[in-house]
């Protein structure tokens, strides 16, 4: 049952043209009823007083006066003859005639036999003098389409000497024929009802159109510029109410980074006075092995914090030598003991945050140093539009299935391997954070031969949004974010 | 095996000041920093720096970010009004906002929790040397051959403007070299400038960091403009300086 349609502007419109269709043809039916029944009233009343009128003065005339009569007589719509044969009736006539023959009995001055046949258009042939005739004013149809479309009845009565008078009158049939006119009006009604309904529908639902744009861009950036508040009051109530949420979820958030940081905070403390403390130790051994750990629980909270301003830490854009910071993640990963080659080369600097940059792609190849078994290859490819960090390795890989969960915080794969080797599982969540911050991303993807490859990409822009981290002038910057976004989406 | 090097000038014991609302930290720098060879008196607030400042003087503030009160910041605009003693900044969020606004507020520099002692100590050093010599300077950037090392973003600018990222151990060595221009740095002193979350395997770290800088600065290794060797002592930064 696919005929109700599933826009919200197609189901208004459709809704709008069936209302205007069935009450455009309840109101035609009531209008063609009411006016067959006036003009059955007025037959009804005034012709059975004239007719009976006319059959008494034929009926009194002599017979030479009778054909003047008769001949002079239009009676239009009706015409009268006194050649027609007695006819026998054809069924049973309607109630409307039995009932105007009751009422041409009583205005009869003599009683005389006179009974009412219900005739089709073509019989008897149409007399000469009808077809010029005047259309009566019942604005249905006019000339000879009127005359198909009526029904004739005709009215004989036995005049005292035995001659028969026959009058005939023609009848509108009730709806016999479609009423064309009428129905090319409705058309028309239905068209445009049509087109004004769809022209305001789409107004009204265009801003249905741009929330659900927004609320789906909000999971990817809190900081979206604020939907514009105007419109018929129940969208801009909506508008209203969704910026409202947007500002709730990212204090919310904002709450929770301040709590963590406040954590962080007063857990950096107390590692701090270990640190002063160990100094005393005399065993250096010992001293060495305390710093270390505290150093691995200090780059815990620093993770955490970093991913959870991903991108947002305070560090402006800038144009940057590619090349140069390629050379400097491959030579941490050297001073760790892992085999990195560099390949390719960027033609010109980037504009983005260095030191985001730098942990973003360190994380890459930290992760593939610790999983990726043995060399690891960083190449870049300066692309028209953007540049790419591809990041190589010839590990286990991770199977297709994975390939996005790898991307949540916390998330080690469950190989023994990765428990070993160690980390605090938010590398590639924060590395995804940044590259996302810079309207770029990461796809992993299986290397040809074994192994696992990253593809890192920044666009190449003209400008970056400026940082949305705790300043708040630069918060108030949404428009500068916001005109980058079609742009994000397209990178 | 601290490495004591007598302060510069070596008149008399310098004096330092620690602002730290926390009672265990701030005994625990009053008996680290002592054994280094200071004088040091600890207060838990701002309020109470003030009224000591107002009937004693100190050679370098070590001040917390994070006060009860009047916040550091706060604190280091306030004394920066009146005073030119060196502010060493310290804080638990590391971020780069906090640095550029700690620099802005005038502090001379910049210190995370949880630091290592060596490198507190090697930070006061460097302040009070560079104090010693020309008075405070909170530039948040200092130039040299065109160059330029930004010390709130810790990265290095390049005569045309591009930036260039470091690495932490890259950062504070080029640091310590271009906060003594055309003076030679021994090993020691530079160990000391990058002692930080690897103080171990430090020793052969300066030579394969200089050759780093060298690549980073674009100096020919072999016979370096910038970043010259200076045998049986150290290394040296040479350039006009030009701090701005």
């Amino acid at each position: 049952m696919r005929l109700l349609p599933r826009s919200l502007f197609g189901r208004v419109v459709f809704a709008t043209v069936i209302a205007v269709v069935v009450s455009q043809l309840v109101g035609a039916w009531l209008l063609l009823d009411e006016r067959a029944r006036m003009a059955r009233h007025l037959w009804g009343d005034q012709a059975a007083q004239r007719i009976a009128g006319f059959i008494s003065a034929v009926d009194e005339a002599t017979p030479v006066e009778r054909l003047r009569i008769v001949n002079i007589s239009g009676l239009r719509p009706a015409h009268a003859s006194l050649e027609e044969p007695w006819r026998q009736p054809v069924g049973e006539p309607p109630a409307e005639a039995i009932s105007f023959l009751g009422n041409l009995r009583k205005e009869l001055s003599r009683p005389l036999e006179v009974q009412i046949l219900m005739l089709n258009p073509d019989w008897p042939p149409t007399p000469p003098n009808m077809h010029d005739s005047n259309p009566p004013a019942n604005g249905l149809a006019t000339g000879d389409e009127y005359r198909r479309a009526l029904h004739h009845v005709a009215v004989q009565a036995r005049l005292n000497d035995g001659t028969v008078l026959t009058l005939r009158h023609a009848l509108p049939p009730p709806l016999a024929k479609p009423p064309t006119r009428l129905l090319a009006g409705v058309a028309l009604l239905v068209a445009i009802a049509g087109a004004l309904t769809a022209w305001t529908v789409r107004r009204l639902t265009l801003p249905l159109g741009t929330l659900a744009r927004a609320a789906s861009g909000l999971a990817g950036n809190l900081d979206q510029a604020p939907l514009r508040e105007t419109g018929p009051a129940e969208v801009a109530t909506a508008a209203i109410s969704f910026n409202r949420m947007q500002r709730d979820l990212r204090r919310n958030l904002e709450t929770r980074s301040q709590a963590l940081a406040a954590v962080s905070h007063d857990l950096r403390l107390p590692i701090t006075r270990i640190r002063l403390r160990i100094e005393r130790l005399g065993d250096e051994a010992m001293r060495e092995a305390i710093d270390s750990d505290l150093i691995e629980m200090d780059r815990m909270i620093g993770d955490t914090l970093e991913f959870l301003r991903a991108g947002h830490s305070g560090e402006q854009p800038a144009r940057i030598d590619v090349n140069a910071l390629v050379e400097t993640v491959a030579e941490d990963m050297r001073a760790l003991g892992c085999q990195i080659g560099t390949h390719g080369e960027a033609r010109a600097p980037l504009l983005a945050r260095g030191q985001a940059v730098r942990r973003c792609l360190g994380n890459l190849a930290d992760n593939a140093r610790r999983y990726g078994g043995g060399a690891v290859e960083l190449t870049v490819r300066d692309g028209v539009d953007q540049v790419d960090f591809i990041v190589e390795d010839r590990g286990p890989g991770i199977p297709e299935s994975e390939r996005e969960r790898v991307f949540e915080p916390y998330v080690r794969l469950e190989t023994s391997r990765a428990r070993h080797t160690g980390g605090t599982g938010l590398g590639l969540a924060v590395a995804r954070a940044i590259a996302r911050g810079h309207g770029g991303d990461i796809a992993l993807e299986s290397r040809e031969g074994g192994g696992l490859r990253a593809i890192l990409r920044f666009p190449r822009r003209a400008e970056l949004p400026l940082t949305p981290g705790p300043p708040p002038a630069a918060r108030e910057r949404g428009e500068l974010r916001a005109s980058l976004t079609p742009r994000e989406r397209q990178g | 095996m601290l490495v004591k090097i007598a302060p510069t000038g070596s008149r008399m014991t310098q004096r330092v000041l620690v602002v730290d609302d926390d009672p265990g930290l701030r005994e625990l720098l009053d008996g680290y920093l002592r054994d280094s060879g200071y004088e040091v008196q600890t207060v838990p607030d701002g309020e109470a720096m003030q009224q000591l400042l107002a009937h004693c003087a100190f050679d370098l503030i070590v001040l917390d970010l994070m006060l009860p009160g009047e916040d550091g910041l706060t604190l280091c605009r306030r004394l920066r009004a009146n005073s030119s003693v060196p502010i060493l900044m310290l804080t638990a969020r590391g971020d780069e906002f906090e640095r550029v606004l700690g620099l802005e507020m005038g502090a001379d520099d910049y210190l995370a929790k949880p630091f290592s002692p060596r490198e507190l100590l090697a930070r006061i050093r460097s302040i009070l040397r560079r104090s010693g010599d020309r008075g405070s300077n909170g530039a948040s950037r200092i130039g040299f051959d065109g160059w330029a090392l930004d010390l709130a973003a810790h990265h290095l600018v390049d005569p045309e403007g591009v930036v260039v990222v470091l690495s932490t151990g890259e950062f504070r060595l080029l640091r310590a070299l271009a906060e003594n221009l055309n003076r030679v740095l021994t090993r020691d002193q530079l160990i000391d400038a990058i002692a930080g979350r690897e103080a171990n395997r430090l020793e052969r770290t300066v030579d394969v960091l200089v050759s780093r800088l060298r690549k980073r600065l674009r100096d020919d290794a072999r016979e370096p403009r910038m970043i010259r060797t200076v045998r049986s002592e150290g290394y040296m930064l040479v350039s006009r300086p030009e701090r701005g």
